[in-house]
């Protein structure tokens, strides 16, 4: 017999007892007892609430750790970040975009000029040298004076750290600095090495006036410029900046205020106030000459000439040769 | 019963209250007394709340059920020994009284209570192992291949166990037919 007709057989005797089976469901109508029914219902409660709450632990416990390592790494990098910019101690990569964005919008309003206007008002800072920059550091965060570089008899005047733009500074500033004029690109060079740059050469800085020195009120824009490039910093910050460096404490701290108080004596005594007065030029000429500093009273002498080609010498004036 | 295993109560009073029934009379049939059955039943269904969490889909929620009370069944056998059957008749109680439903209360109809009690004993009587498939297909509303899942044997089996059940059953009740 085959199994389709076995199923046939089946349901057949099925049907047959069809009221067989109704009176077997209707006499058997047994339940367990009510008592059983409670037992049953409040154990299953109890262990599913149990399991629930051991269910969540477990979410919770899975999760812990690398909830707590996100964490950890979130609220690290905010406080860095917070504390770097309330110290003005940002990351050096993310400092060099900072100050490349504040200086070129610098240079955008300024332009290349007004950074040079600082350049030849430093008389007073002959003593400083190059050497005395170069062991500074690479970096030359401390020193914020200006630099008079002796050079082939003649003398080139560096800007203030601050004042020189960084690298990217000058790459973002050429554009604004070949405004003014058509020699600036060649005489403001970028620097090369990372002491701090000489910023152009004694033909451009004392020789070529006309170029960029012709913008009014240049002195108080370059100020400006010097606070938007460099900020001033506390002396706090830069004390912790060399002792980042691994500089002693007390000594980079030392240091730190010589510097700065040298920096500040010549910026103040740098004031070019005789720049765009012609009697007051010859006058400081003249001092130069007195003074026995030739070299520097013809060049200055040859800057007047050429920002001021057709002055009238006044009588008793000695022109200084060199 | 997932809903159970991620601790829903309320799931387990729903599975429950579906299945309570079924189950008890399966157990009670079987083992033909009442405190034992009460005392499988509390087993089968501690056993279903202690393993949802190794519970897996395999099958409808009803077979995985009777399998546990088949197996339960099975323990209590193997425990006790037991080579016969007992029918319900011999307990103290009457089994008119014991197994009749309220529609068919003595007092109603005397014949349709005899006919139960001859039905149940006619239950209680037939081999175990086709009281079991009977009971599975009539108290489980299992079908052929759930019931050979449950006992273990093939879907032949089940059927021609099932056949002579009813055979018994009918050859037994044909009086009242």
């Amino acid at each position: 017999m085959s199994a389709a007709s076995d199923d046939r057989e089946l349901e057949q005797a099925l049907t047959d007892a069809a009221q067989l089976r109704q009176r077997y469901r209707a006499a058997s109508q047994d339940e367990p007892p009510a008592a059983l029914d409670s037992l049953i219902s409040s154990a299953a409660r109890d262990h599913a609430g149990r399991d629930a709450g051991r269910g969540a632990s477990r979410f919770a416990s899975a999760w812990r750790v690398p909830l707590s390592i996100a964490a950890v790494v979130v609220v690290s990098a905010t406080v860095s970040i917070l504390v770097g910019e309330r110290h003005g101690q940002l990351p050096s990569g993310t400092d060099r975009s900072v100050s490349a964005s504040r200086a070129s919008e610098d240079g955008k309003r300024i332009g290349a000029g007004a950074l040079q206007e600082q350049m030849p008002a430093a008389p007073a800072a002959k003593s400083q040298s190059r050497e005395r920059v170069g062991a500074e550091g690479p970096q030359g965060a401390a020193p914020k004076a200006p630099v008079v570089i002796h050079q082939a008899g003649s003398e080139v005047r560096s800007a203030p750290p601050e004042l020189v733009p960084s690298q990217e500074s000058f790459k973002i500033q050429q554009p604004a600095t070949q405004a003014p004029g058509p020699d600036v690109t060649s005489s403001v060079a970028p620097p090369q090495a990372p002491p701090p740059p000489v910023m152009a050469s004694p033909s451009t800085v004392l020789g070529r006036p006309g170029s960029l020195r012709d913008e009014p009120q240049a002195p108080e824009r370059a100020q400006e410029s010097h606070d938007r490039v460099a900020p001033e910093r506390p002396p706090e910050a830069l004390r912790k900046d060399r002792s980042a460096q691994g500089v002693a404490p007390a000594a980079a701290a030392a240091k730190i205020e010589r510097d700065r108080g040298q920096a500040e004596s010549k910026l103040a005594s740098a004031k070019p106030v005789w720049e765009n007065d012609p009697q007051a030029w010859l006058k400081h000429i003249d001092e130069l000459r007195l003074a026995g500093q030739r070299a520097d009273a013809n060049a200055s002498y040859r800057a007047f000439r050429e920002r001021y080609p057709d002055y009238p010498l006044p009588p008793g004036f000695v022109v200084p040769e060199r | 019963m997932m809903r159970f295993a991620d601790g829903d109560a309320a799931a387990f009073d729903a599975l429950y209250s579906r299945h309570r029934g079924g189950v008890y009379r399966y157990l009670l049939r079987q083992c033909e007394n009442r405190a034992t059955a009460e005392e499988l039943f509390q087993d089968v269904w501690m056993n279903l709340v202690h393993a949802r969490g190794r519970y897996q889909v395999q099958a409808k929620f009803a077979t995985y059920l009777y399998t546990l009370a088949h197996n339960r069944l099975i323990d209590h056998f193997r425990r006790h020994k037991r080579l016969h059957l007992v029918p319900l008749a011999d307990e103290d109680a009457d089994p008119g009284e014991l197994q009749a439903s309220p529609a068919l209360q003595p007092d109603r109809n005397a014949q349709s209570r005899e006919q139960a009690a001859r039905l149940l004993r006619l239950v209680s009587e037939l081999p175990e192992v086709q009281r079991e498939a009977f009971l599975l297909h009539e108290e489980g509303d299992l079908s052929l291949e759930e019931i050979a899942q449950v006992t273990g044997v093939n879907r032949e089996a089940v059927k021609s166990r099932l056949r002579y059940a009813m055979d018994k059953l009918r050859e037994g009740m044909k009086d009242y037919l």
